[in-house]
Parts: structure tokens; C-alpha cells; sequence
């Protein structure tokens, strides 16, 4: 996993960026984009496409699943939730996520 | 989620992953817009600022497409593989639930595979590997046609003629099989090899394991001794020693230097120990055109053809002096293993029949016992599985127990693949290279699945057939089989009888040939003959003169051996596989007859074999080297005209030295030289002191003491000669190893044959028991109305009979075609010989009855009102 994120950090950063979001529970894209522009304050620029490639790909690797709905105004959507695995995962790259900033920011911090 | 878990709906046929992805997406650049007109935004400004902020569509639509497809496409696989690991548990647990049901069937098909992998290993081993040759199927021997077509082999001249000439042939070479005396040892003993002509190893397959071949240098006729060995030698003798080539190979009273050591598989002739070199070790041989005795060999040049060879072949024959006028080319395969072939080939079809027979009977037995397991089946199929997938189970429990069975019966066959060999006769030639390896595991693998398969179509289709509603509504009594399924046990009944019968037919025309072959009169008693070959090696008795006293003082001493009745020496013996023949010039007679055997004897012989005369007598002193040169015929030498050869004709042979005519003395019976099962051929008697090439004869002593004892005593005698006692039989045991085979392939075929016929009447009787149990209520009401219990047996025993019946006569159908492939084998009975098949079908319809005999039993005891009370 380490390496999911040193090789990619973007990439990696946005899968559990997205795992994050869907941990709230069933969520279309439309709201995981939102959540992630809203929660950031815009801060954090994804392109939406990204979201969407992001879910479709934790999808396939079983971190979540999705299945089609009707949204607030009675649209078919199609909702994501996580799934045991993808909740396991959420949990350990979190964590990982945090050891890592932490140490990247100790080493900005500190003179040389 | 369900036990094979979410197995996902087939998406994508008829609709593109791309147009969910499309509505996905479109759902959220609709909400974004709105979201953005909410803001103040124009509709056609909040549109074009959804699209920038999304990003590449068209990409991420494919990226997205592309993952779904991968992820469906992987959990197809997943649920595919986790529903069969589901089905095999299923189906072990349900075998293994039943063992007594699974063993009986799964132990004959084990059987049945068992013994078709060992005679497959068999053939595989002797007639499907390649011969020691390069280039096998272009190899040929090449033999001289004589005049009057009379086939031999080739002589040095002719031989040295075609290489020379032949435009056809290339790579020629010839060998002539022989035995040498090895001293290695406290005793010297006998050990085959052969003479051989340059060029010799250049025909075989890169055959040495150490050193090399055989020098241009050693085939001059005044060469030093040199020789190559086999690896069977070098390890015998040598210990394996790297350093062998450096060390002398005593033998005929000589030290040869070894140049090289053959590989095991490379042996030519087989079980040839020695090679040396034809030239020096017989000068004599390269001169005569009239000793055709070399076998010779050579590659077709590419471009001809065989009658090509024939034809160039036969003329450079016919203008070497004493050459043939015509030659004939075979193809290798067809001299080492032409007389192997039909009956290995016979074995691997009879084998084959078996494990057809095993079949059969298994998937009986698995067919019957389905009928019992319906209501399993039926609830499976209520509780939605397809016909289809109950169908696939029982498909996969009989692939199952057909692997099982087949791993049984490979393990079985690697552990008796040896002790089987060793019943073979030994005449099979190439023993050596008969092994299990992959190719003989692929091929049990293989029969296996397809046993697996065979046994499981009936159970399948029954299994597929079953309609849940009405056998739950019979709770699954397993009564009221449907006809169809009645119709094909008793269709597996019948094709087990006509097995039976084929296998039993063909097995009773080898046996009657057998007992036809023993029954034959050989013209001569092998009872209480001992004989014992003797070697004399050259260096020891160099000259005629030397060899001729020593035949002599050992045929005086042989007078003393135990219970000795009369002693003979002799060259050429019946039925030993000798063959030593010439034409005969018979004065008055226009031209020489064709090739006659020559056999040199001492004067009692005819005593020893008790070979009566028809004319004449042998008179005393007969055979001794100052007497008249005479000559004895037996009663089948007939000159070229037809005539008989009589008392006072006068007659020479060819043979060795060039003689003077000679009277005919005497006319003996006729013997069956060739074997019992060829009729007697000429022979000619020739007095054996008045020959000078005694180098190795046969000592034969008729006596009535034991065998062993004999035996011994003569060992000790050669041995006071300081001659090899190595080779010492009895005429009787000799006459049965010429029958061997025949026997071996009687046994085996009988074998066979019984085992099938106790297949089909166990098969008979299973299927009788079922149809009694599936008939139970209408016997039931039979008996009620009326019907005794002996015309309700009867009528079970005429069903057990009438299946028997059929089945016989579909397989006499087929055993009178089917026994011609036996033809070559057969010996006084011709294929389809009705005897034989007349009293199969007797044996077999009483057998039918016999089998019926229980089941019809159990039927006459059935109690009419429990029957119809309890159903």
C-alpha cells in the first residue's frame, strides 16, 4: 500500500480521498465530487473525471460496489458503498497516510 | 450473499459497458448544472462550466467501461470456479457417502484400465519406440532371391558387390549372428554377438557409450584382434571401468583390444554382447558367394523406391560369380518386429474389448443405483437445480471415479509391469525398452476420462430425465422404472454377453490351435532327451583333425553318462530354430531340388529320437570317417521332377565342401524341422565324422534317469574338456519354448475372455435383480391371479436366457469377421470356425440360465399380499 502511495501519491491520494467519502454511506459520484469540493473548502482541486475513474476502479478491486437508484429528485443514479474490504482498507491507509504526512512534515519542519 | 456468491447478470452482450458509464455520467453533469444555475449561473454558462470542471469524458467513459468489464469478467470466472469446486465436493461426498455403491464398479473399471495400460506399455514399448537405427524407416534388408525364389540372406561377395555399385542403397552393411567363448571368468562360458562389416555402427543411432567403432583398419583379414562389447558386458565383466579400452577382452583364446563399449538400447542383434569384425575372424566367409547367410542392410537413397533397389540390387547379385539372379528388399520394422506385431496388436484390441466389457458393467451397476437415488436427485432438482446441472454432477462423480479408477490401475500396472514381462516368452523382442513413462500416464489419463464418461451417460441422462413432481409424489420408492431406462440396462447386458463372446471366441480358437500344435506328431520323441551344446574354440582345436577326436572321445564318454539308453552328436536339430540348408543334385534329375535342411549326425541318432526308417538301415560304422560316403533322406525329399528320393539313388548336397555323389543308404521318417506347427520339410542326413568343421554340435543323450542328473553329469564331463557347460537342456523343454508364445497368447486371451464372462453374468444377474424389483407389484399380481412360482421363475430365467441369447448371437455376429485378425495365430481351425462359436453360444445361453437363477429365485418367493399391501 505504501507503495500504491509513493508511486502514485495523486492517484493514491484521491482513492482514499473517495474511500473516505463513501464511508459516510451510499453516495453517487455527483456527491462524492461534492463532498471532497465542499469538505476542503475547495482547497483540493480534483477534476471530476478523476472521481469517477476513481470509483470505478475501487469497484473492481471490491473496495466498494455500486448499484443503480434513485436520487434526492428521483433520478436513477448509481450509488457507491463500501464493502468490508474497502472499509479495511480505508482504515489501514488512513493511518499510513497520517504516518506518512507526519513524517514528511517533520522534515520540512526541521533545519538541516 | 448466496452460497455461489452474486453471480452477475451477463452485461456484456446486447448492451455496451459504455452506455452505463454514459448515464452515469450524464446523471452528474445534470445535477452539477442545476447546481450551478442554482448559483446564478445561465443555463448554457452552468452547462459549459460542468463540462470543463468534469474533465476528459470521452477518456474517462473508456477508463470506466474498461474497469467494469474487468471486474464482471473476473467474478464470472471467480463464481464459475467456486460453483465446480461446489459441484466436485458435492460430487466426492456423495461417492464417498455410498462406498459399497462406488467400490464394485470403480474396482472393475481400476482393473480393466490396469490391464489395458500394461499391454499398452507393452506395445508402446516394443513396436512403437524406435529401433536402435537412424533413419529407421529407410533402412531395408537386403537379401539374395535364389533360384527358384527359395529366400536367404546375403553373402560377402554380393554384399561387398552392392556397396560397391548400388546407385539405390547407401550405407550398406551386413552382420552374421554368432557366439564366442568368454573367459573372464573361473569357467568359460558362451556369450552372444556377432561378425560384422565395415560401416556396420554407421546404421545405428549413435551406439557407443565409450570409445569407438570398429577401425576401417580391423576389417582386413589379417587385422589384430579387436572387438566392441556391450554395456551389459562392461558392467558384467569390466565393473563399469572408465578405463575398459585399455584392457584386454579374453576370450576364444585370445586378447582383443576393445575399442569401444555399445549403450544398452543400441543393441543389434538383440542381446549381442560382442562385435568383431567378419573379416579376420572369418576369411573364409568373404570368398564364398554360396554362404548366404549375412544379414544385410542399407538406407534407401532418397528419390527410389523400393522395387528400384530390388531391381539394381538383383542385377549386381547376378553378375558376381555364385551370386543370385534376383535380390529382395525389406523394410527393417518389418524383419525385427513383422512376427511380433499381429499378436501384440491382437492383445492391445482384446484389452481394449475388456475394458469395454468393464464399461458396460460399471455403468450398469452406476445406472441401476441411480434409480435408487432419484429421490436425492429430485429433490435437487426441485430446489432449482437444472436438469443440466444434476446431469453435470453425475457426469463429474463418474469422471471422478474413473480418474480414481485409473490412478488405481496405472499404480497397479507400474507394480506389476516386471512380473508380468517376466511370463512372457522370450522371444518378445526389445523387453529392455518397455517402461511406464508420461506418454503410457497420458494414455491411462485418458482412458480414465473417457471410462469416467462412458460409465456416467446413462446415470446422466436418467439423472437429467427425472421430473421432481412425480417421483416426490412417489416419495421415492424407486419402484416404476421408466421403460426406457429398463431398455438400456438390459441393452448394457446384451453388449457385455456379445463381448464376452468375441473375447471367449477368439480365446477358444488359440486354445484349439494350441492343443492342434501339441497334438502334432514331430516326427521324432524329445521325451527323456537331454541335450548339450558344445563349443570348441579354435585356438584349442585349430584343425578338423583336432575337433573330430575330440567329438569322438566325447561321444565315447557320454556312453557312461547316468542312465545313458544311446548317445548322438549332431548338428542342425529340430525344432531348435537351426537352419542349415542346401539344394540337393540327385543324379538322373535334371536340375538341383530346392534348399534342403542338412543335418549331420552320428549313427544312433535316429536311436536317440527314435526317428523310424521307412527303407534301408544305418549300418554300422556308418558315420565313421573312413566309410563310404553315404547319405540318408528322409521320406519328404522329392527330386525336382516329384519323384521320391529312394534306397540306391545317388545324390550330393552344397553344403561346406564340394562332394561326390553319394548313395542313399536308407530313408528316414518324416520330421517337423521348422516347428510343430510346419509341416515336415526335407531333410538329409549326413554322416557327421566324415565332416571337418565340427566346431560346435549338440551332444543329445537318451536316458531315464533324471533330467538334473543327467544334466549334471554332462556339465562335469565338458568341463573335464575345460569346455563352457553353459548350455544344457532337454529336447522336451525345448519343444515347449517352440510353443511359448502360442501358449502365452492362449493364456492371456483366455484370461481375458473369462474375465468378461464374468463380467456379463454378473452383469446379467444385476440386471435381472433389477427388473425383478422394478416389477414387483405386477409379479405380485400375477401371483395373486393365479401364476405358480415356477412359471413366474421360469419367466425370469427365459428374460436371463433371451438377453444371453442376443447377445451371443450379435457377438458370433461379430466374432466371424472379428477372428479373422487371429488368422495369422490360428494353426488347424479357421476363424469363425463353427465348432467353436456353437458351443460358446451353448456355454453362454446355459450361463444366461445360471445367472438368472437367483433373481428368478427371489422372484417366485415374492409374498403376493405384502407386495400389493405395501406396494
Amino acid at each position: 500500500m505504501t507503495d500504491a502511495i509513493s508511486t502514485n501519491l495523486m492517484r493514491g491520494t484521491l482513492d482514499l480521498l473517495v474511500l473516505r467519502a463513501i464511508e459516510q454511506g451510499d453516495l453517487h459520484g455527483f456527491a462524492v465530487a461534492r463532498w471532497i469540493r465542499d469538505e476542503s473548502g475547495d482547497q483540493v482541486a480534483f477534476e471530476d473525471a478523476a472521481v469517477y475513474q476513481a470509483l470505478h476502479r475501487l469497484e473492481r478491486q471490491s473496495l466498494v460496489e455500486s448499484s443503480w437508484g434513485r436520487s434526492e429528485n428521483n433520478r436513477r443514479a448509481r450509488f457507491y458503498r463500501l464493502t468490508s474490504r474497502g472499509r479495511g482498507r480505508l482504515a489501514t491507509e488512513a493511518g499510513e497516510f497520517r504516518t506518512y504526512t507526519d513524517v514528511v512534515l517533520k522534515l520540512l519542519g526541521s533545519r538541516p | 450473499m448466496g452460497r455461489h456468491g452474486d453471480l452477475p447478470v451477463r452485461r456484456d452482450r446486447g448492451r455496451d459497458w459504455k452506455d452505463e458509464v454514459q448515464e452515469e455520467l450524464a446523471f452528474h453533469l445534470r445535477a452539477r448544472t442545476e447546481e450551478l444555475i442554482a448559483g446564478g449561473l445561465s443555463p448554457d454558462e452552468a452547462g459549459r462550466r460542468a463540462r470543463a470542471e468534469f474533465g476528459d469524458m470521452d477518456g474517462t467513459v473508456r477508463y470506466c467501461a474498461g474497469e467494469d468489464r474487468r471486474r464482471v469478467r473476473r467474478r464470472r470466472l471467480l463464481g464459475l470456479w467456486r460453483a465446480s469446486l461446489d459441484e466436485l465436493t458435492l460430487a466426492v461426498r456423495s461417492l464417498v457417502r455410498r462406498p459399497r455403491q462406488v467400490l464394485a464398479p470403480g474396482a472393475i473399471l481400476a482393473l480393466a484400465i490396469g490391464l489395458n495400460v500394461l499391454v499398452f506399455t507393452v506395445v508402446r514399448g516394443v513396436l512403437l519406440s524406435p529401433l536402435p537405427f537412424t533413419d529407421q524407416e529407410r533402412v531395408l534388408v537386403l537379401r539374395e532371391v535364389a533360384e527358384g525364389g527359395g529366400l536367404s540372406l546375403a553373402s560377402y561377395p554380393v554384399l561387398d558387390a552392392w556397396r560397391r555399385e548400388a546407385r539405390t542403397v547407401e550405407g550398406l552393411a551386413g552382420y552374421l549372428e554368432n557366439e564366442f567363448i568368454l573367459q573372464d571368468g573361473p569357467e568359460p562360458r558362451h556369450v552372444a554377438g556377432a561378425l560384422v562389416t565395415a560401416g556396420f555402427f554407421d546404421l545405428l543411432d549413435r551406439p557407443l557409450l565409450l570409445g569407438t567403432a570398429l577401425r576401417p583398419e580391423d576389417h582386413h583379414s589379417g587385422a589384430g584382434p579387436a572387438a566392441v562389447i556391450s554395456e551389459g558386458l562392461w558392467r558384467a565383466a569390466f565393473a563399469a571401468d572408465p578405463a575398459v579400452l585399455d584392457r584386454p577382452l579374453r576370450m576364444d583364446g585370445r586378447g582383443y583390444s576393445i575399442r569401444g563399449v555399445v549403450r544398452g538400447g543400441a543393441r543389434l542383434p538383440e542381446g549381442a554382447d560382442v562385435w568383431l569384425p567378419v573379416e579376420p575372424a572369418n576369411p573364409d566367409l568373404v570368398e564364398i558367394a554360396g554362404a548366404k547367410i549375412l544379414v544385410a542392410l542399407g538406407r534407401l537413397r532418397p528419390g527410389f523406391d523400393a522395387a528400384d533397389a530390388e531391381e539394381e540390387l538383383g542385377g549386381i547379385a547376378a553378375a558376381v560369380v555364385g551370386g543370385a539372379p534376383r535380390a529382395e528388399v525389406t523394410p527393417v520394422t518389418e524383419r525385427f518386429l513383422g512376427s511380433i506385431r499381429a499378436p501384440l496388436l491382437l492383445l492391445q484390441a482384446a484389452v481394449l474389448l475388456v475394458l469395454l466389457a468393464a464399461c458396460a458393467n460399471a455403468g450398469g451397476m452406476l445406472l441401476a443405483r441411480g434409480v435408487r437415488r432419484r429421490s436425492e436427485l429430485a429433490v435437487r432438482t426441485s430446489v432449482g437445480a437444472g436438469a443440466g446441472r444434476v446431469a453435470a454432477g453425475l457426469v463429474l462423480e463418474g469422471l471422478i471415479l474413473g480418474i480414481t479408477a485409473g490412478v488405481a490401475g496405472l499404480v497397479g500396472a507400474a507394480a506389476l509391469l516386471r512380473p508380468a514381462l517376466s511370463l512372457v516368452p522370450n522371444e518378445l523382442p526389445r523387453a529392455a525398452s518397455v517402461a511406464l513413462d508420461p506418454l503410457v500416464a497420458l494414455v491411462a489419463l485418458g482412458l480414465a476420462v473417457a471410462t469416467g464418461l462412458a460409465t456416467s451417460l446413462g446415470p446422466a441422462i436418467s439423472g437429467a430425465r427425472t421430473a421432481p413432481g412425480t417421483l416426490l409424489r412417489e416419495g421415492g420408492s424407486g419402484s416404476g422404472t421408466a421403460p426406457w431406462l429398463r431398455g438400456a440396462l438390459e441393452g448394457l447386458v446384451v453388449l457385455q454377453v456379445a463381448l464376452a463372446v468375441l473375447l471367449t471366441a477368439g480365446a477358444g480358437l488359440l486354445l484349439r490351435s494350441f492343443v492342434a500344435t501339441v497334438r502334432e506328431d514331430p516326427g521324432f520323441d524329445p521325451a527323456r532327451v537331454t541335450l548339450v551344446d558344445v563349443s570348441l574354440p579354435s585356438y584349442r582345436y585349430p584343425d578338423a583333425a583336432s575337433r573330430l577326436a575330440l567329438a569322438r572321445d566325447l561321444l565315447d564318454r557320454a556312453g557312461t553318462l547316468p542312465g545313458a539308453e544311446a548317445v548322438a552328436l549332431g548338428r542342425n536339430l529340430p525344432v531348435t530354430g537351426s537352419n542349415m540348408t542346401s539344394p540337393l543334385v540327385v543324379e538322373g534329375s535334371a536340375s538341383p531340388t530346392n534348399a534342403v535342411q542338412v543335418v549331420t549326425v552320428t549313427e544312433r541318432y535316429f536311436e536317440v529320437l527314435r526317428i523310424p526308417m521307412v527303407a534301408g538301415q544305418v549300418m554300422e560304422g556308418w558315420d565313421r570317417e573312413g566309410s563310404p560316403p553315404t547319405l540318408i533322406v528322409d521320406a519328404t525329399v522329392r527330386t525336382r521332377e516329384g519323384g521320391p528320393v529312394a534306397v540306391g539313388d545317388r545324390a550330393r548336397s552344397y553344403f561346406g565342401v564340394r562332394q561326390d555323389p553319394r548313395d542313399v543308404v536308407a530313408v528316414a521318417g518324416p520330421v517337423r524341422h521348422a516347428g510343430l506347427r510346419v509341416a515336415p520339410v526335407p531333410v538329409v542326413y549326413e554322416p557327421f565324422f566324415q565332416r571337418g568343421d565340427a566346431g560346435g554340435f549338440t551332444l543329445l543323450v537318451r536316458s531315464d534317469a533324471p533330467p538334473a542328473a543327467v544334466a549334471g553329469a554332462a556339465a562335469r564331463l565338458l568341463r573335464s574338456f575345460e569346455l563352457p557347460a553353459d548350455r544344457i537342456s532337454t529336447l522336451s523343454s525345448v519343444v515347449r519354448g517352440s510353443v511359448a508364445e502360442p501358449r502365452f497368447y492362449t493364456v492371456v486371451l483366455s484370461l481375458f475372455g473369462g474375465l468378461a464372462v464374468i463380467l456379463a453374468l454378473a452383469g446379467c444377474q444385476a440386471g435381472l435383480a433389477h427388473r425383478v424389483a422394478a416389477r414387483r407389484r405386477e409379479i405380485g399380481l400375477r401371483m395373486a391371479l393365479g401364476a405358480s412360482a415356477s412359471s413366474v421363475r421360469s419367466m425370469v430365467v427365459r428374460r436371463g436366457v433371451g438377453l444371453a441369447g442376443v447377445g451371443a448371437a450379435l457377438g458370433i455376429l461379430g466374432a466371424i469377421p472379428g477372428t479373422r485378425i487371429l488368422e495369422s495365430q490360428l494353426y488347424g481351425v479357421t476363424p469363425g470356425d463353427p465348432l467353436t462359436l456353437g458351443a460358446l453360444l451353448v456355454l453362454l445361453l446355459a450361463a444366461g440360465g445360471a445367472a438368472s437363477d437367483l433373481p428368478a429365485r427371489r422372484a417366485a418367493s415374492l409374498d403376493p399380499s405384502v407386495v400389493l399391501r405395501d406396494g
